[in-house]
């Protein structure tokens, strides 16, 4: 630096000089120890604005940048220390004369020991522009570091809120953003909720938490617009007051926030403040802008595989459910790719063929190996028949496995076609049927069975629906109706059933049994079968429904009871009859004790009178007289006992063929005197049974006993009328007697009317034998005599002997 | 004993002789009783119901056959029962039968009217017997 006293003697050169340092981008300063200026260039203007004057007057300390003064201090100290190098000065700041800071690039050379300069040369000149150009390029780099790491988090990350969490943290270390948020909409887009955030101070988080938005602010604006907002100077631009005063608070002076979207639609932003004013420049808006799109391009990324998960594990459970299904039925399935020649069998498709269950990959038709060889014809020949053209197929057909099993398989196959109609594909189920097939067959086995038992006996057992239509009738019931039992079945009762029988009362019974469902029995059916003649069933019939039709029907079984009941009957009889004959020889015992006894009791009175003192000698003659009565009644008590013993004992006596009139002609003749004095009429009927093989003096006796009686008790005022008819059946011979008198009291003597000495009147002879006798000849002859009477209007025999 | 006796005796019976027997030996014990003897039993029933034959002072003993024609001796029985309790109370009732069969003897006890059972021939000690039970 030269003195500006000092003389130049070329003047010319001078003003050169003086030019080239006004004009120069650098300036030149000579400081002396103290600091004070010595000197300065000209050119200190184009560097920091003011005059040389101005800059006279300067101290570098005033004007240099409070953080920088201490490394501008060690540099001077370090220059004073070493005189004559000189020192590259610290890059610092310094005060331009507009106010703005500038950087000043300096060199500084110690020339104190120089006389000529006497002080610290300076020569420093902006660097402002490079600073600036250095500063920006390190904060892209700071941007691009940012979107890189951005991007690691996206491919490690696999959850939404791990992925927010990393940007929010990457974007405040990495992207030396003050404050960062990320925050989700609602469904309806009224509120935003902070998800992921970074230096937002723990007391502020509830005002980021489900708050609701203005629609002229941030947020409201990335919804309008869907573009991201940016604001480089929240005081004066964000026109929401509580926000500019929370940003006041927490030092944010400008901010941007950037929507995320997913599928293109807008689910939520990303936030950024910045402590800086126009912090957000273009550059810093697109790499932003970026991040934020790859950060919804993850979000699309993440979702699509939660949805691939869910769909996945949907795919996997339906896949199980499958399984699961196959097992349980039995059920395979199987697909054959025709153009490679593979099958994919399941699981269970190899379990019913007795293959690994691993094996799910098996050579296109390798199934026919295992088709048993008595079905493999059948099967061959079906499979063609679907080739022929391209029809599905289902049929059964045995399979032989590996381990010798045979099992019943039910196969199902369909073919896949392509665009074309060209078939590249068939897929199948089969079903393992094995165990239907063994019942089935046990069931067909069984219902044989039970066809054979229900042929082979002798009940007839039928099934008839409502209208009487037959849907069984076994062999016995068939041949009962002259037909085979196929010829039974749909045909009606009245199309199979003899005529004769009362079809309708079936029928009405069927219907109640099928409409009450109550089960019926019917103890006696007659039923003329088709030689007409009358047959006695025992019934029982149940409603039933045939099985696999809802369809009720009534199912009978009815048992031939012909022979039991008439057996039964007979036995019934025999057993009726012996009890009579048994009463009747109580009462004969009962009787001829009695009768015995009656006279002996006479004798033994009679005599105990006469062996007491004091009778006279007219009752003694009567007591006499009265024992002589007495004696001749014991007699003829012991007479009659030696008659009936008699007829008893003659039941095999000689029986010829009797004429009945010629009978009661004898017997006529016999009494005719009494016939003719009392005017007696015995009209005969012997036309329609003339004759009947018995024994001559019974027959007489009964008549004569009956004819006796007849006239004996007649009605005092009406000629006794006597009617005597005969009849013939199959099994019997019947004589009808009857006469027109007083009659026999049934109510009051029914069960003595054939006793033995039974009399039902009073005041007339008779010893009460005669139908004792009568009864005791007709049933010697097997026959049996009945009785009806009313009094006083006369009294009818029917005497019954059996023609066999 | 006996002969301080003077009830009544009626005798039903449609056997004369029975009859004979027993209105002999009721007076040979009884010399003062009368004796009224029936072979229609319609008749002694008839007799017995009539008003005018009623022996308040003393019983009357009914001797009754069973094996009667037309009318048993429980034929008798039946009538009698439907009669009024204090005429009922006048009879001393026996049935009187030659019949040995155990079947009238224990019908005879169990009859509610009916005071025994007496066997033919009547005999002096069994109307000893029946007067001393009166």
């Amino acid at each position: 630096m030269v003195d500006s006293n000092t003389e130049y003697r070329d003047e010319d050169n001078e003003r050169r000089f003086r030019a080239l340092l006004e004009q120069s981008s650098e300036a030149t300063a000579i400081f002396s120890a103290s600091g004070s200026t010595l000197y300065i260039s000209p050119s200190v203007k184009n560097v920091l604005g003011y005059t040389e004057q101005e800059a006279m007057l300067l101290n570098v300390f005033d004007i240099c940048h409070d953080d920088d003064k201490e490394a501008v201090a060690a540099v001077m100290k370090k220059t004073l220390d070493a005189p004559g190098i000189p020192t590259r000065g610290h890059i610092a700041r310094m005060m331009h004369k507009d106010g703005k800071w500038r950087w000043l690039d300096a060199m500084v050379t110690n020339m104190l020991h120089d006389p000529a300069i006497n002080g610290i040369v300076n020569n420093f000149r902006d660097i402002t522009e490079r600073i600036e150009a250095e500063k920006q390029l390190l904060h892209a780099n700071r941007l691009y570091a940012f979107i890189s790491q951005v991007n690691q988090a996206i491919v490690h990350t696999t959850t939404v809120k791990a992925l927010f969490d990393q940007v929010c943290r990457i974007a405040t270390e990495t992207g030396e953003f003050k404050t960062v948020w990320i925050g989700l909409f609602d469904k309806n887009y009224t509120t935003i909720n902070l998800q992921s955030q970074s230096n937002i101070l723990p007391e502020d988080i509830p005002g980021f938490t489900n708050i609701p938005f203005a629609n002229n602010g941030p947020h409201g604006t990335i919804l309008s617009t869907k573009a991201p907002y940016v604001c480089n100077n929240i005081q004066k631009e964000l026109p929401l007051q509580d926000w500019k005063t929370y940003a006041q608070k927490r030092g944010y002076e400008s901010c941007m926030v950037i929507p995320l979207k997913q599928f293109g639609v807008i689910v939520g932003s990303f936030s950024i403040y910045s402590s800086e004013y126009d912090f957000f420049n273009d550059k810093e808006v697109d790499l932003l802008v970026a991040a934020a799109n790859d950060i919804s391009f993850a979000l699309e990324i993440i979702e699509k595989t939660r949805q691939k998960q869910i769909a996945d594990e949907k795919l996997a459970h339906s896949e199980r459910k499958l399984k699961e299904a196959q097992a349980i039925a039995h059920f395979g399935s199987w697909e054959i790719d025709l153009e490679k020649n593979v099958t994919v069998w399941s699981e269970e498709a190899l379990r019913i063929y007795g293959l690994p269950e691993t094996d799910t990959l098996q050579q296109g038709d390798v199934w026919l190996q295992y088709v048993h060889p008595d079905d493999l014809e059948m099967v061959k020949k079906i499979s063609e028949e679907t080739w022929k053209d391209y029809q599905s197929s289902a049929y059964f057909h045995r399979i032989i496995r590996k381990d010798g099993d045979v099992r019943s398989v039910y196969v199902v196959s369909k073919f896949e076609f392509d665009k074309e109609g060209k078939p590249y594909g068939i897929y199948g189920v089969i079903h393992d049927v094995t165990d239907l097939k063994l019942a089935d067959e046990k069931m067909k086995q069984s219902e044989a069975n039970l066809n054979m038992i229900m042929d082979l006996i002798p009940q007839y057992i039928f099934a008839k629906d409502y209208h009487g239509r037959f849907v069984f009738a076994n062999k016995s019931f068939a041949e009962l109706c002259g037909l085979r039992p196929e010829d039974m079945v749909t045909r009606t009762m009245i199309e199979t059933i003899p005529a004769d029988n009362n079809v309708n009362k079936y029928l009405e019974q069927d219907r109640r049994i099928i409409n009450t469902g109550i089960q019926h029995i019917e103890p006696v059916v007659l039923f003329k079968d088709l030689n007409g003649k009358e047959r006695v069933f025992h019934t029982t019939k149940v409603p039933y429904v045939l099985p696999g039709t809802n369809e009720k029907v009534v199912l009978g079984v009815a048992q031939d009871i012909t022979e039991q009941r008439r057996t039964e009957k007979e036995r019934a009889n025999l057993l009726a009859d012996m009890m009579q004959r048994n009463k009747d020889l109580e009462q004969f015992s009962y009787i001829t004790s009695h009768n015995l006894r009656s006279p002996v009791a006479n004798i033994k009175g009679l005599t105990d009178l006469l062996n007491t003192e004091g009778n006279t000698a007219e009752e003694v003659a009567v007591f006499v007289q009265e024992l002589h009565v007495a004696a001749g009644k014991l007699d003829d008590v012991i007479k009659d006992l030696n008659q009936i013993l008699q007829i008893k004992n003659n039941a095999a006596e000689h029986t010829e063929l009797l004429r009945f009139d010629s009978v009661v002609s004898d017997v006529c003749l016999s009494i005719s005197d009494q016939i003719k004095n009392e005017g007696v009429e015995i009209i005969v009927n012997f036309g329609k049974a003339a004759e009947i093989n018995t024994i001559k003096s019974y027959l007489h006796s009964i008549f004569f006993n009956l004819i006796s009686n007849s006239i004996r008790y007649r009605l005092p005022d009406r000629a006794a009328v006597i009617h005597i008819e005969t009849y013939k059946t199959d099994d019997l011979l019947t004589v009808v007697y009857k006469d027109n008198g007083q009659g026999i009291d049934l109510e009051k003597w029914g069960n003595h009317v054939f006793g033995m000495y039974r009399k039902f009147h009073n005041n007339t002879e008779g010893k009460g034998m005669g139908l004792y006798m009568t009864k005791t000849h007709v049933e010697t002859m097997g026959g049996r005599i009945y009785l009806e009477s009313e009094v006083n209007k006369g009294v009818t025999f029917t005497i019954e002997y059996p023609t066999t | 004993m006996a002969d301080t006796y003077n009830g009544n005796f009626i005798i039903i019976d449609d056997d004369p002789i029975n009859n004979l027997i027993c209105s002999k030996f009721i007076k040979k014990v009884c010399a003062n009783s009368s004796i009224k003897t029936f072979t229609q039993p319609l008749e002694g029933i008839n007799y017995v119901l009539e008003p005018e034959h009623i022996d308040t002072t003393t019983k009357t003993i009914l001797l009754l056959d069973i094996n009667m024609p037309a009318t048993s001796g429980w034929d008798v029985l039946d009538t009698f029962t439907s009669s009024h309790d204090f005429r009922k109370a006048q009879y001393s009732i026996y049935m009187l039968s030659s019949s040995i069969a155990n079947e009238d003897r224990n019908r005879a006890n169990a009859h509610p009217l009916v005071s025994g059972f007496i066997e033919k021939p009547l005999t002096i000690a069994s109307i000893q017997d029946l007067i001393a039970k009166q």
